[in-house]
């Protein structure tokens, strides 16, 4: 309470019109834009690092703000967690993030790596941040009631990985039907059969799902949703729009000799069928080829199967590892021993079963247009590993099979205009891996969204 | 005189706290711990977004010796010492208990 007032203000609720201008100008409340201060220690921190995206008022944006694919108000929540005000953090969050838990978890949190706090001693872990206001929220948020179905048209989500929750999540918001299909008996796409359950568990990952379900979203496993040649399935389908999100499911393939050995699998499959409750045949010398996400979760995941020994194999250094260092680190400390600079060269067979790896040092040359260096082969380094199980997860492409008709980018990934994500045909829009191969959850939920705001756009 | 400064101490990093690797091999548990409440609060009061002074500018108005100013190139809310009789009128009515009353040296 401030000290020294002599009036009080009273709101009456009949007058009010909720414009927000007295909250936003409280100043107990008020955060001030001292990013434009030129002695302070922040603004000092800030300079030559100023954001490109600006808000209204043509004031940038903080940098962990546009880090964040979907622009999240990371100061804001973060001040009212500092302030012990767990809910309206979470409101904060929700308001642009429908899945604040999985992100709480799962994140590759590219605001905290942007976080100036690093100048001074270590970044805002932000992410640890969203993942105790998410779990805490949990008990005390009541049920989110569906807004009211202001719009008669109904729309399609083909898979309800991130990037469909998200486009179903908004697009509800906005009053539309929504239904989404999931090919696979369970919801979450790559969340729930990619990421193994000792890193987002799975009640976690159903409790976000059974909030947007929550806003009157029906969604149907099981129902696989396939393309006709001839290009009207949107038509024929009876719905008025379509967001096609159905990531990438399929390993890519090594194309050495001795793939199709028994006990050579690819990586995605395994995890499935892991996370599905299926059967898996594992031995308990372990090589695992790869060097991104999905890697170091088999990795991880086959030495809780019973592996006794799990060896990773990664053609460049660490340093261009994709995967989460964090995760890496993890990977590290429960045992699997990680081998950077190698690549196999062929399996090695006996009788039709998997005994063991051919491999070849490497060592990086000149950086390619991405700005990886690539690695170059280093003549007669070639060496042999022994293994009874060799799992390969080298990348991930989009299964072509349901996608007749479409037009597509050379690597397989569906072409889209580029700002709205309309696919080559009409009133059909597609977002997240499936378009930009392989990638982070927080991007396909920004290309959900994105996919949302232009299916309205279309619709009106 | 007042800055307007963040939180400067230094923390030491949040180590952070998983499941033992012993415990992990026996199943599909979660590996990561999230942060207690307190430990919440504390690392959220670190952001630099957050500071005790929010130039809301109460104290300047309030202020019967119109001795606090801001410098507008810098942003930083100045007190003038020399004019600053002490009522303590800008301490009391700031609402984020960003200014301090001190005893003045030799008195």
């Amino acid at each position: 309470m401030v000290e020294g007032r002599t009036h009080r203000p009273i709101i009456q609720p009949s007058r009010c019109h909720s414009c927000d201008v007295c909250i936003r100008g409280c100043p107990a409340e008020f955060i001030p834009e001292y990013r434009l201060e030129e002695e302070s220690l922040r603004g000092t921190l800030y300079r030559g690092k100023m954001g490109k995206k600006t808000v209204p008022g043509n004031v940038p944006l903080p940098p962990c703000q546009e880090a964040c694919p979907i622009n999240q108000d990371t100061r804001g929540y973060v001040a009212l967690i500092a302030k012990g005000k767990f809910k309206e953090a979470l409101e904060l969050v929700r308001e642009v993030n429908p899945l604040p838990a999985v992100c709480g978890f799962i994140c590759h949190h590219p605001c905290e790596e942007a976080c100036l706090r690093e100048g001074v001693d270590h970044p805002i872990p932000i992410r640890l941040l969203k993942r105790f206001i998410a779990e805490y929220g949990r008990a005390s948020e009541r049920a989110r009631k569906g807004t009211k179905r202001k719009r008669r048209e109904t729309i399609l989500v083909v898979g309800s990985g991130p990037a469909g929750l998200a486009c179903a999540n908004d697009l509800s918001l906005l009053g539309f039907r929504v239904t989404i299909f999931e090919a696979l008996p369970v919801l979450g796409g790559m969340l729930s059969v990619g990421i193994p359950e000792f890193r987002l568990p799975r009640e976690i990952l159903r409790m976000e799902i059974d909030g947007i379900r929550e806003l009157g979203v029906v969604m149907e496993t099981n129902h696989s949703f396939r393309f006709g040649r001839n290009g009207r399935t949107l038509k024929r389908s009876g719905f008025d729009a379509i967001f096609l999100s159905m990531g990438a499911h399929r390993s890519s393939k090594l194309d050495i000799p001795g793939e199709f050995l028994h006990g050579v699998f690819p990586g995605v499959e395994f995890l499935r069928d892991i996370n599905l409750g299926r059967k898996v045949e594992i031995g308990k010398k372990v090589v695992v080829i790869g060097g991104g996400n999905v890697a170091i979760d088999v990795a991880r995941s086959a030495l809780r199967l019973g592996s006794k020994k799990v060896d990773l194999y990664y053609r460049r250094s660490r340093k261009e590892m994709p995967a989460i260092s964090e995760e890496v680190e993890e990977a590290a400390r429960e045992g699997v021993n990680i081998h950077l600079l190698t690549a196999p060269v062929r399996m090695i067979g006996k009788r039709g079963k998997a005994i063991g790896m051919e491999c070849i040092r490497m060592r990086l040359g000149e950086p390619d247009k991405n700005g990886r260096r690539k690695p170059v082969p280093i003549q007669g380094s070639n060496f042999k590993v022994d293994a009874d199980t060799i799992i390969s997860a080298i990348g991930q492409r989009v299964d072509q099979k349901p996608l007749k008709g479409l037009e597509k980018n050379p690597d397989g990934t569906i072409r889209v205009a580029p700002e709205t994500g309309e696919t080559s045909l009409k009133g059909v829009f597609a977002g997240g891996d499936m378009v930009t191969g392989p990638g982070w959850a927080i991007d396909a939920i920004a290309a959900g969204k994105k996919g949302a705001e232009a299916i309205a756009r279309y619709l009106s | 005189m007042m800055t307007k400064e963040c939180k400067k101490e230094t923390a030491p990093k949040i180590k952070r706290k998983t499941l033992s690797v012993k415990a992990r091999k026996k199943g599909f548990s979660p590996v990561e711990y999230g942060l207690l409440k307190e430990e919440a609060i504390k690392e959220a009061e670190h952001c630099l977004g957050l500071r005790e002074c929010e130039s809301c500018e109460i104290c300047s108005l309030l202020c019967p010796d119109l001795c606090i100013t801001r410098d507008e190139k810098t942003g930083e809310v100045l007190i003038d010492l020399d004019y600053c009789k002490g009522c303590g009128i800008c301490a009391s009515v700031c609402p984020k208990g960003a200014i301090e009353m001190a005893l003045e040296e030799g008195k």
